[in-house]
Order: C-alpha cells, then sequence, then structure tokens
C-alpha cells in the first residue's frame, strides 16, 4: 500500500466506521455553522435603510452571532470529548499494535479536515438555504416594511470558515495533546488492577 | 542465548506530588528461551501487570534491564517503539479488545494494515491461522455477534499473524468459561509446539498447568519456579496448586 495515500485513507476509513457517532457530529458542526452563518448574513445585511430602527437590528444581530459563537465552542467542545472517550480503545490499540503516536496524530488531523470541510461547506449550503426562512420570520416578529432580498454574503462566509475552523483545530490539538500524555497501558482496563 | 532476558527488575511507581512510594517490582530475573511457554502467576498486587507492561515496552523500569533477541527494549527511542512491538510482539488480552466496528477478518488484520502491508499478503498469512484456530467461518461476522471463545481464537490469530518473537498474554482465560477456556489453552500448547514463545500471566492454575515452566511472583520478586518437565497436565495442577498453598500461607518453598 502507498504510504502517502494510506493515512487519508484510513481517516476516511475511520470516519465511516465511527459513522454512528460522527454522523450526528457533522450535523451539529453543520446546524451550528448554519446557524452562525445567518446571523452573520443578517447582521451584515447590504441594503437596510438608514433609520435608528434598523440601526438597532443590526446591532442584536451581532450580540446574536457572539451568543451563537459561544455556545458552538462549548457544544464543540464537549461533543469531542465525547466522541474521544469513545475511540479511547481504538487509539490505544493503534498504539499497541503498532502505529506511532505521531503517525495516530496525522490520521487524527486528516479526519479533522474532513470533518471542516464537510461541516463548514455543508453548513454555509444549509444557512444558504435557510437564510430566507429565517428573513421572513424576523420580517413578521418586527413588523417590518421592507423586504430583504436573497444575497449571499462573502463576510458571512469567511466568518464561518474561520469561527468553524478554529473550533476544530482547537479540538484537534485537545486530542493529540491527550494521545501524548496517555499511554495505553494494556488499555486502560487493567491499569486499575495494577 | 535466551530470548528474552530480563535482570534486577525494579518499578517504584510514585504518585504526582511525590507523596507516597510504592515498589511494584522488587528485584526481578528471568529469561526465557525460544520456543519456551511460560506462565507466570501471583496475587493481585504482586507486580505481574506491572511486569507485563514493562516486557511489552508500555511502561519503563525504574531499574533493571529486558533484553528481548539481545536488545535492550528500555533503550528503544518512542518514535520507533510502535514499529518494535508491531514486528516482535504479539498481544493476547482479557477482554480480548477487539473493535466492534471491525469484522473479525479486519480486527486480525489491524496490525498488518498499521504495518502498512498488501491486502494479497495478508489473505495469504490469514487462511492457515484460521484453519489452524477454527474460525474461517466466521471471520467476516462482527464482534459482538459472536462467543467469548471465538473472540479471543481471533484475538489470538490477530497476535500471531505478524510472526512476533514472543506473544504476551495477560490472563487471556479470564472471561471465557470453562469449556472456551479448554479449547484456547489446547490452541496455545499447539501454537507453542509449533515452535511459538509465549510468555502468559495469569491466576489460573488450570492456565498455568499447560505450561512448560511456571513462574510465581511475590511482592514484586519471583519466589519460586516449576519446570513441568515430564509431568502431565494433572500432576502439574497438583504441584502448582501446592506451591500457591504454601505461598499464601506465607512459607518458604521446598519444591
Amino acid at each position: 500500500m502507498d504510504k502517502k495515500r494510506f493515512y487519508p485513507r484510513m481517516a476516511l476509513v475511520n470516519l465511516a466506521r465511527n459513522g454512528q457517532f460522527y454522523v450526528p457530529y457533522l450535523l451539529t458542526v453543520m446546524g451550528t455553522a448554519a446557524a452562525y452563518y445567518i446571523a452573520l448574513a443578517l447582521a451584515a445585511a447590504p441594503d437596510l435603510p438608514n433609520s435608528t430602527r434598523y440601526a438597532y437590528l443590526t446591532v442584536f444581530m451581532k450580540i446574536g452571532t457572539f451568543v451563537i459563537a459561544v455556545f458552538a465552542v462549548i457544544f464543540l467542545t464537549y461533543t469531542n470529548s465525547f466522541l474521544m472517550k469513545r475511540r479511547k480503545r481504538e487509539l490505544g490499540l493503534y498504539n499497541i499494535l503498532g502505529m506511532g503516536k505521531r503517525h495516530i496524530a496525522i490520521v487524527l488531523g486528516f479526519e479533522t479536515v474532513y470533518t471542516a470541510a464537510a461541516g463548514i461547506v455543508g453548513g454555509v449550503l444549509l444557512g444558504m438555504l435557510l437564510q430566507k426562512l429565517a428573513v421572513l420570520l424576523l420580517c413578521r416578529m418586527m413588523r417590518m416594511d421592507i423586504v430583504y432580498g436573497f444575497y449571499i454574503s462573502g463576510t458571512a462566509i469567511v466568518g464561518t470558515a474561520v469561527l468553524f475552523g478554529a473550533i476544530l483545530l482547537f479540538n484537534l490539538l485537545i486530542n493529540l495533546h491527550r494521545i501524548r500524555v496517555q499511554n495505553p497501558m494494556w488499555l486502560s482496563t487493567q491499569v486499575a488492577s495494577a | 542465548m535466551s530470548l528474552l532476558e530480563v535482570s534486577h527488575l525494579r518499578k517504584i511507581y510514585t504518585t504526582r506530588f511525590g507523596g507516597n512510594q510504592v515498589e511494584a517490582l522488587k528485584n526481578v530475573s528471568f529469561s526465557v528461551e525460544p520456543g519456551e511457554y511460560v506462565a507466570i502467576m501471583g496475587e493481585s498486587g504482586s507486580g505481574k501487570t506491572t511486569l507485563l507492561n514493562i516486557l511489552a515496552a508500555l511502561d519503563k523500569p525504574t531499574s533493571g534491564q529486558v533484553l528481548l533477541g539481545g536488545k535492550d527494549i528500555c533503550e528503544i527511542k518512542e518514535r520507533d517503539m510502535a514499529a518494535f512491538r508491531r514486528t516482535n510482539l504479539g498481544f493476547v488480552f482479557q477482554d480480548f479488545n477487539l473493535l466492534d466496528t471491525f469484522s473479525l477478518q479486519d480486527n486480525i488484520f489491524l496490525p498488518l494494515v498499521l504495518a502498512g502491508q498488501e491486502f494479497k499478503e495478508m489473505e495469504k498469512a490469514l487462511k492457515p491461522l484460521a484453519e489452524q484456530l477454527g474460525i474461517l467461518d466466521i471471520l467476516s461476522k462482527y464482534p459482538y455477534e459472536v462467543s467469548g471463545g471465538q473472540k479471543q481464537r481471533c484475538a489470538v490469530a490477530r497476535a500471531l499473524i505478524t510472526n512476533p518473537q514472543i506473544v504476551l498474554a495477560d490472563e487471556p482465560t479470564g472471561a471465557l468459561d470453562s469449556r472456551a477456556s479448554d479449547r484456547l489453552l489446547d490452541l496455545f500448547g499447539e501454537i507453542n509446539a509449533g515452535g511459538q514463545t509465549v510468555l502468559m500471566v495469569t491466576h489460573s492454575v488450570k492456565a498455568a498447568s499447560h505450561a512448560q515452566r511456571v513462574l510465581f511472583l511475590r511482592d514484586g520478586e519471583v519466589y519460586h519456579q516449576l519446570y513441568r518437565g515430564e509431568n502431565t497436565q494433572e500432576q502439574q495442577f497438583g504441584r502448582i496448586s501446592d506451591t500457591l498453598t504454601v505461598l499464601a500461607q506465607g512459607g518458604e518453598a521446598n519444591g
């Protein structure tokens, strides 16, 4: 087997095998990314009239993006640590059966790249789809007399990519640190009886 | 030359802030010849698992030396460690440690996959092994679909497929019922007869009586050893129980 292609393939296989947990995780990433994208896009709405009322709207949306960002960090970090606990045995076995920690780190890196790519792209697309719906809802609640057009916000896409890229990178770093300090030691079950 | 040479092994565990010190191994020395089948017995707390962890290069001794095939395993760098384990050691665990998300065949292939081997070669290596272990017809199943005995036989296949210098087994019969245990121990005997060196850590007198030699560990020291020699397995069973009784009473061995 080609060594270079081995790690990306293994990462893909790992995600598929752990699909039971990774599909919900991916959906979570997409969902929060979509919410964040919508909030950012609304905050950066290009065609608002210049009255005080609409200025407030932008401010509130900015607060909203901040709240969503904080929740996304907490939620995804927690989910990630749950997933890694589930995979402790798997990763320990890789280590014992002959995969160096460095190589495990490479595989985890590829897994994160896949998750980030699928999560961010999927999240932004989902966000665009739901944006119109969010606008309609907003108009109704605020009894606004103008109609937002559909627009794709470049700043919102970049903002979403940056935030979620950063969160997933942060999670990856936590995971790598955990792998570095952990010793497989007959895979933890026996350590207690030592 | 011995395959495995352990000399004056000492291991002290220190709690994180340097408070309590526990001496898990005091002074352990023994050697294993190529093709031998050795069992290590001892009560819990005697240092068995610590010893196994050190032999598996998962833990470092405080002092002392472990030579495998003339090479000091404590000197191996972390980055080469995984490759060393992969080529030299086979592992059998008490609770199997098969991955539920992999079919049994993929579980057995795992060490070869990690070594980057070709699928064809893996299949070639698997066939005779699966035949010997009697798992040929369950290879496509998943671990949760088969019995404990079958799982452990697959785990043995995973340990043997890399042709390791030595197989380390930690309580391999610990989670099996008596019939599955007997079958597994017979298989270990067969594998050993085929020239494979086996080192087993166990509580079970039955399991230990299958080995050619039994080492008794107490308070971090090798307290006694019994060669099976010409004894039958039943006779050896009796000798081991007697030794354990003496050990439990705290007396000196006279075997």
